[in-house]
């Protein structure tokens, strides 16, 4: 196994020696035949004159990346973009259309909440039922039970029906199943967003154990931090093409990249056309330093809540990174520019500029404006576009966040809004520190041992 | 693209304990909630027999045959083919009332008509103890001929499991089979010599009927039970009977396989 340290950050492992590779796929695609009927699927297979009933959905295309036994995968990509679909395939849930797949080990795999649990029977039961299709016989099972219920932690509720559990306890279950039946490679997908932070940092650990134990881990998620934390390397898809594969780092920031570039060039859509990836990729190979315009990543939110009277118009927002250590993913510590653009469309005197960041459960943790900080912004005429900058340490912690942006102003001695938009852009910090909370007061810890 | 139909034998016998244990599950669901339980596994196949059985010989006092008790001959035929649509009707649902496990989790899903067979034998056991009971009741005689049945037993699960893969994977892409087959199992008990006797029919019609391979399931349960008939008496209608049932099988077990990638896809 030597070797393998060595290959490990190469993102081109051409060898093919079953020992090391305990995943290969090699141009692995797959195609949905969508049917307007179902009887013409049936009348497809089994009439060979007939096949031309359906339309092809091109879900997965020429997929090739090998896993090195041991290494934690994560796999990222926007919804739809063939995450599930390529699980599924690895698991033998489905066959590929096309190319070939090689799977050496036992796979355990959290594909979905509670599947393969019969809701009517008690989480013990299930347990059994569960093992039992894994392939592992009643004694393994009744030996392996202590465990699964101390990981599980949900007390007597395990001879409960789990139709009675939160989904909490729920995955809480599964995933102790999940681990407890010695995979080679065990397979999360995006289940484990349900548990606590309790259970989270639980599982979190087991993942360490595991990787030390040389089991192989897949992992899907929307959460860049988690990836960058806990993974080698990542997969990145994009309408079902793998766009970047190799070290999870590099791959968090062609992801967060393509966001950006999505949010510059097509406006506030939800699709990145794998073109524009590749593009991306083309240029991060070519040179890590071009086009800092891009600023870092950040999500329009569609369903911003924005009023207003209109008398200016917040027509541009964004974010830059003001040190370079990571052009496209926010990096906990390093300095950022929040900026907004606002056009104004009647004379203002000393206009007030706002932001506030909420967490994704909606509580305040940060903002201010120019009022409070009793900055001069002087007079506007109708028609000028002033252009704002807020720039600051990133003091958050790894997560998801909120951003609202304001315009406001005294109109005949009255506070007026001219346009608040409220949670328009969400971002994602991530951070290589363990820290707890969302705020990082940047402590500076000494420790001296007193000796009288 | 490749099947095995071999393979399918494989993974049942690989995979019995799961067989095994799914289908106590289903019976135990089945029950499961009720407060009496097994009693109405009982109560159900005992109220139909004395229902037929009152028609039958009290309201249209149909005799005995051959000193044989109408109730008896009645039952033993009722036995084999309440087994068969059983399972005829429960296959049907077999693949899309598992999607989740198809669809999440590493399943062969061809064991899932197998579970459905193996659990409808459960009822059909209760079924045949009550026969038993009815022979003892009615002080007939008892031979080793009983356990002929279980090679007829043998047929009809062989029979049963072959058209559940037809019809389990035909399902999922045609919900309108679960239909036609409750329809067709209806109007089968009737055309099917259960409860009337075949030998009331003039010679081409017996030959008609004796084309249903269930019949020849019937006919040696009551061999069996009451006759005391060896199989072998019958040759040409035993060699039939396997060669219908070994191409319904192979061809449930073909279907199967050609469908069973598409599962995901639909369910």
């Amino acid at each position: 196994m030597s070797g393998v340290q060595e290959e490990e950050n190469d993102n081109e492992i051409m060898t093919s020696s079953p020992v090391t590779h305990i995943i290969s796929t090699h141009q692995v695609g797959k195609t949905f035949k969508l049917y307007k009927k179902r009887v013409d699927r049936l009348k497809e297979t089994f009439l060979p004159w007939v096949n031309n009933l359906h339309r092809p959905f091109q879900a997965l295309t020429d997929v090739s990346f090998e896993v090195v036994r041991g290494e934690t995968i994560g796999i990222i990509g926007r919804n739809g973009s063939g995450k599930s679909t390529l699980l599924q395939i690895i698991c033998g849930i489905m066959q590929p259309s096309k190319g070939t797949i090689a799977v050496d080990g036992r796979i355990s795999a959290l594909l979905e909440l509670g599947a393969g649990f019969n809701p009517e029977y008690s989480g013990r039961d299930n347990v059994y039922f569960n093992g039992s299709i894994l392939g592992l016989s009643k004694e393994e099972i009744t030996a392996k039970l202590p465990e699964i219920e101390a990981f599980a932690d949900i007390g007597p509720f395990i001879d409960q029906p789990v139709k009675t559990y939160s989904s909490g306890m729920y995955v809480r279950l599964a995933f102790s199943v999940a681990i407890n039946v010695e995979p080679d490679i065990l397979i999360v997908d995006e289940a484990l967003s349900v548990g606590d932070a309790l259970f989270q940092s639980k599982c979190f650990a087991k993942f360490r154990e595991f990787q030390e134990q040389g089991v192989t881990i897949l992992f899907v998620t929307h959460s860049m931090d988690l990836v960058t934390r806990y993974c080698q390397k990542a997969l990145m898809l994009n309408d079902g093409k793998a766009v970047a594969y190799g070290n999870a780092k590099e791959v968090v920031d062609i992801y967060n990249r393509t966001i950006v570039r999505c949010e510059n060039s097509n406006g506030p859509t939800d699709s990145v056309s794998s073109e524009d990836a590749k593009e991306q990729i083309e240029n991060l190979t070519g040179s890590t330093q071009q086009n800092d315009s891009e600023g870092v990543a950040f999500l329009r939110n569609e369903d911003e809540n924005r009023y207003g009277n209109g008398q200016a118009e917040i027509i541009d927002v964004g974010i830059q990174s003001l040190n370079s250590v990571s052009q496209h993913t926010i990096v906990h510590g390093q300095r950022y520019r929040f900026w907004i653009k606002v056009r104004f469309q009647q004379d203002c005197q000393q206009p007030v500029y706002a932001y506030t960041i909420k967490d994704v459960k909606g509580f305040d943790i940060s903002g201010t404006n120019t009022h409070y900080q009793e900055i001069d912004t002087g007079e506007v005429k109708a028609g000028q576009v002033v252009e704002v900058h807020f720039d600051q340490d990133m003091m958050l912690n790894s997560g998801s966040y909120l951003m609202s942006f304001g315009c406001a102003g005294f109109v005949d001695g009255t506070y007026t809004v001219f346009d608040r938009r409220y949670d328009l852009v969400t971002f994602e910090v991530v951070s290589d520190k363990q820290s707890v909370g969302m705020f990082d007061l940047g402590s500076h810890i000494t420790v001296n041992l007193l000796d009288e | 693209m490749k099947y095995y139909p071999l393979s399918f034998l494989t993974t049942i016998l690989e995979r019995r304990k799961l067989v095994y244990s799914m289908a106590r599950r289903e019976v135990s669901s089945k029950y499961v909630g009720s407060a009496f339980g097994i009693v109405w596994a009982v109560a159900q196949p005992l109220v139909m027999i004395s229902v037929f059985w009152f028609i039958f010989s009290i309201g249209f006092r149909v005799s005995p045959r051959n000193d044989v008790p109408f109730v008896v001959w009645l039952a033993a035929g009722m036995a084999p083919w309440f087994a068969f649509a059983d399972i005829m009707n429960l296959a049907t649902s077999a693949v899309i009332s598992n999607g989740n496990l198809i669809k999440k989790t590493f399943f062969p899903s061809e064991i899932l008509p197998v579970i459905r067979a193996v659990s409808g034998l459960f009822s059909h056991l209760i079924f045949v103890t009550i026969v038993l009971c009815l022979i003892g009741l009615m002080q007939m005689e008892i031979s080793f001929y009983f356990f002929q049945s279980l090679y007829y037993l043998c047929c009809l699960f062989f029979l049963a499991l072959g058209l559940s893969w037809t019809f389990a994977s035909l399902t999922v892409f045609l919900r309108d089979i679960r239909h036609m087959v409750a329809i067709v199992m209806q109007v089968g008990f009737w055309a099917t010599p259960i409860f009337w006797d075949i030998n009331m029919m003039s010679g081409t019609v017996q030959k008609i009927l004796k084309l249903n391979p269930v019949y020849y399931i019937i006919q040696g349960y009551r061999e069996s039970f009451i006759y005391f008939t060896p199989f072998w008496h019958h040759p040409v209608y035993t060699l039939y009977f396997w060669g219908v049932t070994s191409l319904l099988f192979l061809g449930g077990m073909f279907v199967f396989a050609r469908l069973k990638p598409q599962f995901p896809d639909v369910l």
